[in-house]
This record gives C-alpha cells, structure tokens and sequence, in this order.
C-alpha cells in the first residue's frame, strides 16, 4: 500500500523512539560488558589489550566462589520446594475444593507483590522472635516464599487447561492416585513446572532486598557485588556483573521460548 | 452379569438432578439412555461408573452393592465425551494404560493391546499420538482402551457427539456390530433420537430427571407411553382427545371408533399420529380426515405435506410421504383426505 508522507514521517519517529528506548536500557549493559574486557584508565580506553584477565582473577577470589556457590544452594533448594508446593496447592485449590482457596492464593501472591523491604524485614523479625539465626536456611525460606507465586500461577494454569477427564479416565482404568499423578498429571505438568523453575531460578538468582535481612554472615551474588562496590569501583565488578546478566538474559530468553509455545503441544 | 439401580438418586445441595429410578442392565445388550440434555442422562453413567455417588439407592451388580467400591475397582470402563485420550501417550500406550497400572506383564500387553487394535481397525498407528488422529480414530482408540480391561459394561458417554453426520452413522453401525462381536454389555447415553433407535436393543428415555419409558426401540417409537416421548420421537401428530363410556375417543378432528389393546387410566388422552402411516384418500375401517393441503414440500427421500383439517383450520398435520416419482403431486389449497389405520393410532393417558 502507498503511504503518504505523514505516515512516513510517523513511521520514522516511532521507530526513533524505540531505537531511543532500546539505546538507554540497553547501552549500560554493553559499556559494562566492555569495560569488564577492556581496561581504561586517566590516558583512555585501550581498545587493544582486550582480555578476560578480569574473569579469571573473579575466579581466584575466594568470597566470590563462595558466593556463587551459596547462590546455586540458595535458589536450587529455594526453587525445588517451591515446585513441590506449588504442585500440591494447586492440585489442592482446583481438584479438591479447598476449603480457604481465596485464602490460599493471597497468601501465594502476597510475598512477590509485597515490597522486598517488608517481605525480608517481617521474615527476620519472625526469625529473630523464634530464635532461628540467620544463614542460608533463612535464605531459602524467604526465597521459597518469594518465587512459590511464579510457580503456582504457571502450574496453576496448566492445571486448569488440562481436561480433569484425564484424571477420570486413569482412575477409571484402574490406576491409583499415585499411578495418576505420576503417569498423567505430572506429564501434563512437567512443562509448566520446567518454565517456572527456570522463570524462579532467575528471580532468585539477583534477589537482593529480602536476602540482605535474612542472610547474616551469608553472601549471595548479589550481597558480594554490594560489599565489593563499598570498596571501589574495580572492573571485577564489572566482569561479576556481566556474569550476573548473561544469566539472567539466558533465564529469560529460555522462559519467553517456553512460555510461548504452551498453548500447543510442547512435547 | 446383572447390573441393577435401586432407587438411585442424585441431588446437588436442594437441585435434584435425578429422581429415584430403577432399571435394570441385563447380560449382553446395547442399552441406550436417551435424553434433552439436562435430563440426567449423564448422571445415571457417572453414578453406576463411580464418579459421583448417589444420594439414596444402590447399585448392585449381581446382587453385591457397588456403593463403596472406588472407580478404579468397579468392573466397567468408560468411553468419555471428549476422548479423554492421554495426549502424552501413544495410542500403543494409552490402549495398554489399563494392563500398564494393573502391572500386566510387557509381553502379554503388547499382544492383548494389538487384538484390540486390530478389533478397532487401528492396527497401522500404534505408534502415533492422539493429537495425530481424526475424531473417528479417537474414537476407536478409546474404546480399544476400554476393551482391554475386559469389563462387565462398557459405559459410554455420548461418544459420537463431536463427530460429523457421516462419520457419525459409521461409528454407530461400527458400534452395534463390535458390541455384538465382543458380546459385552454397552450402556449408552446420547441425546440423539435417530441414533438412540438405530443402534440401541432396548432404550431408557429419561427427561426432567426421571425415567418416562423403558422398551425397545419399536415399542418407543410407535408405542409411546407419555406425552413427552409420543412427541421426542420424529414429528409426531398430538391431539388432546377425551376417551367416551363406549371405548371411543372424541378428538377436535372426529371420532377415533373404540381401539383394541388400550388400558387407559384416565379419560382425557393424548392420541398420536405417525406422519409417515398416513395415506392419501379415504378408506375404509379407517381414521379418515378431510383436510385442505397448505403446502407440500420435496425432500429427496420424502415428499413432506402439511395439511389443516376441516374441523379445526387453526391446526397444521405433517404427513411423510413417500418421494416415490409416481405419487401425484397435490394441488396446494386443494382438498385431500388423509387417513390412517386404527391400529397404527397410538393412544396415551393425559394425566394432566
């Protein structure tokens, strides 16, 4: 179709705008990215000696393993039990009739709606009053609490699109309910739990807020970006920091591929 | 195998969704419930299937109560609306899912799960998904999966609504000849008139949550015993009639001469007449109606006439004629009497 040129002029300032949007998010992470390459100092940038020096001494500082390692502890155990119970409520809230199911789901949603600043501050006042001391057990139930939502809403869902025929049919051939669950459900399941893994490990990954108030002695990734930071600015933190995104980026991009597809068959 | 409903009811909260019915299912036969939707015909499956549980009554097969006996233990199967095929599976393993979780041995299952394949004429696919199937193939899917488990009643629940009108006469001649083949017990539910009498041994029509007639499919259509199946069935002429001390009936349209075999309970009736057991002109020992034709309309396989009586010009009868080429074609505002044996009248109490 022939445009005129007021639509032409349209298309070109839209088109400006989202090149500008794309630039200011966006132009951050790069200039991070090549500083944590390149080294710089008063005389300019030294395009030339681009190297992952920077990456390789992260490796050999020790607090900063440490953290890594607390990191993947932290949001393997956090997510893991969040999956768990996210499957048994939803199963819970929309097979058996629960009996507090707008109960349930606000006290599902409320952590990750919560600012973090409350979620972390009530959950240390909570540890504090039973005598519980801080470390990466702490952690893990705050995390728990924080990333059950994304689970529940995607098992939820899933949950809900799969016909309870299914679970009829199985009983109705002979299967108990534990051959159900095992044979059909979680089949049906096992994508919505998958994505929502994925989709909590990111958010548990670089959860900042609440895991300050809980962790004590304990640093995260994040926690130890914050400590090295106080320190000086060092392009360490810029190669941490490039870590940090390209695997929130990856988390990300694999929760949109999956999300995507899962009207269909994604089998 | 006798399988019987005691006084089975159902109630959600104050709705009643069934009345107490009782029936019984007899060894064998190709039992049709038919309904409108919202009779409760889906309830009565659900009930004696063990998906829900009855507010009173048993159900008793072979005289032992069912009543407690979980899903997964009572000996039928059902063959769901929608399939219910487990979309993960292969048609291989959704068939063998029923010897699967009983723990049948690998060997004894492929082959048991091939004779069912190979009864429903789906030997070629094993290896396919349901998403990879058309409606029909669903359709044998989950009745091999329902056979392999070799139960006493096969429960179906209006398996061949989701299909088209051809594919539809197919599955129901391909029904009623597998239920004869294998020779267990069907139990169908559907809404469908023309389908309940074409496959069915013996039908149970059920409206408002209750059973109005239990028969053949013969005795339904010809011999209805309420008002509600004289008019479910085709499009059957009702006239209000009033049964007189000699044994004749007064009607708006004549007097019907006293019928032979009626045990009628009150004396206003119901009288009904088939469209298609009307012929054209007067005979004798017949009931004759003169009439004037209003219109009459070719069909294919029928020539459909609607005719208003002389005695009352407000009403409209239907006659079905045949679309035999040598029937004259009959002049619309012309005049025409109809007449139709005593026998084939059906006379029914009007208790209302």
């Amino acid at each position: 179709m022939h445009k005129t040129n007021t639509e032409h002029l349209i298309d070109v300032f839209l088109g400006l705008i989202t090149a500008g949007t794309f630039f200011v998010l966006y132009m951050p992470i790069v200039v991070n990215s090549i500083f944590s390459l390149v080294p710089s100092d008063r005389n300019g940038i030294h395009w030339g000696e681009a190297s992952f020096e920077w990456y390789w001494r992260l490796l050999e500082n020790e607090s900063v393993i440490a953290a890594i390692k607390t990191t993947l502890i932290v949001s393997v155990i956090a997510v893991a039990i969040a999956a768990i119970l996210a499957i048994i409520l939803a199963i819970y809230v929309e097979w058996e009739g629960a009996v507090f199911q707008r109960t349930i789901e606000l006290v599902v949603y409320t952590p990750f709606l919560m600012p973090p600043i409350i979620t972390g501050l009530s959950l240390l006042m909570f540890f504090d009053r039973i005598g519980i001391s801080r470390g990466e057990a702490t952690i893990i139930v705050g995390h728990t609490a924080l990333v059950l939502a994304v689970l529940y809403r995607l098992v939820l869902t899933r949950l809900r699109a799969m016909p309870h025929t299914l679970v009829e049919a199985s009983a109705d051939l002979g299967a108990t309910r534990l051959q159900t669950f095992r044979y059909v459900v979680w089949p049906q399941l096992r994508p919505a739990v998958i994505t929502g893994a994925v989709l909590a490990m990111a958010v548990s990954f670089d959860e900042t807020l609440i895991t300050v108030f809980l962790a004590g002695d304990t640093t995260t990734i994040p926690l130890r970006l914050w400590g090295m930071m106080r320190v000086g600015f060092k392009p360490e933190i810029n190669a941490l920091v490039t870590i940090v995104l390209l695997v929130s980026i990856i988390m990300a991009v694999i929760t949109a591929i999956r999300i995507k597809p899962a009207e269909g068959n994604e089998e | 195998m006798t399988l019987y409903l005691d006084g089975v009811s159902k109630n959600y909260g104050d709705v009643e969704v069934l009345r107490p019915i009782s029936l019984e299912v007899s060894n064998g036969e190709l039992l049709t419930v038919l309904g409108p939707s919202g009779s409760g015909k889906t309830t009565i499956l659900r009930l004696i299937g063990g998906f829900i549980a009855p507010t009173c009554g048993r159900i008793l097969l072979d005289g032992k109560d069912l009543s407690t006996t979980h899903i997964s233990k009572r000996p039928f199967n059902t063959v769901f609306q929608d399939y219910a095929l487990f979309p993960h599976m292969t048609v291989e393993q959704n068939v063998g899912y029923g010897l699967m979780v009983k723990g049948c041995p690998k060997e004894k299952m492929k082959q048991v799960v091939n004779e069912a394949l190979d009864v429903v004429g789906l030997s070629d696919f094993p290896g396919r998904y349901p998403a990879e199937l058309s409606g029909g193939q669903k359709q044998r899917v989950a009745l091999a999966r329902t056979i392999v488990c070799e139960p006493q009643i096969v429960l179906l629940d209006e398996p061949l609504s989701a299909l088209d009108a051809e594919l539809r006469r197919q599955m129901q001649f391909f029904l009623k000849s597998l239920q004869r083949k294998i020779g267990t017990t069907f139990l169908f539910v559907t809404h469908d008139q023309q389908e309940a009498i074409t496959i069915s041994d013996r039908l149970v029509v059920i409206n408002h949550g209750g059973v109005e007639q239990v028969g053949t499919p013969k005795e339904i259509y010809y011999s209805p015993k309420t008002k509600f199946v004289a008019g479910f069935f085709g499009d059957n002429n009702l006239l209000d009639g009033q049964l007189t001390a000699s044994g004749s009936i007064e009607t708006p349209l004549g007097t019907i001469p006293s019928l032979q075999g009626s045990n009628l309970k009150t004396s206003k009736v119901i009288v009904a007449m088939r469209p298609e057991l009307f012929r054209i002109g007067k005979r004798e020992g017949a009931f004759n109606i003169d009439c004037q034709v209003q219109n009459m309309d070719f069909a294919g396989d029928m020539n459909f006439l609607r005719l208003s009586p002389k005695l009352d010009s407000d009403r409209t009868l239907l006659v079905k004629l045949s679309s035999d080429p040598s029937v004259p074609n009959l002049d619309v505002n012309g005049d025409a009497t109809i007449s139709i044996k005593l026998e084939d009248i059906a006379v029914l109490d009007n208790p209302r």
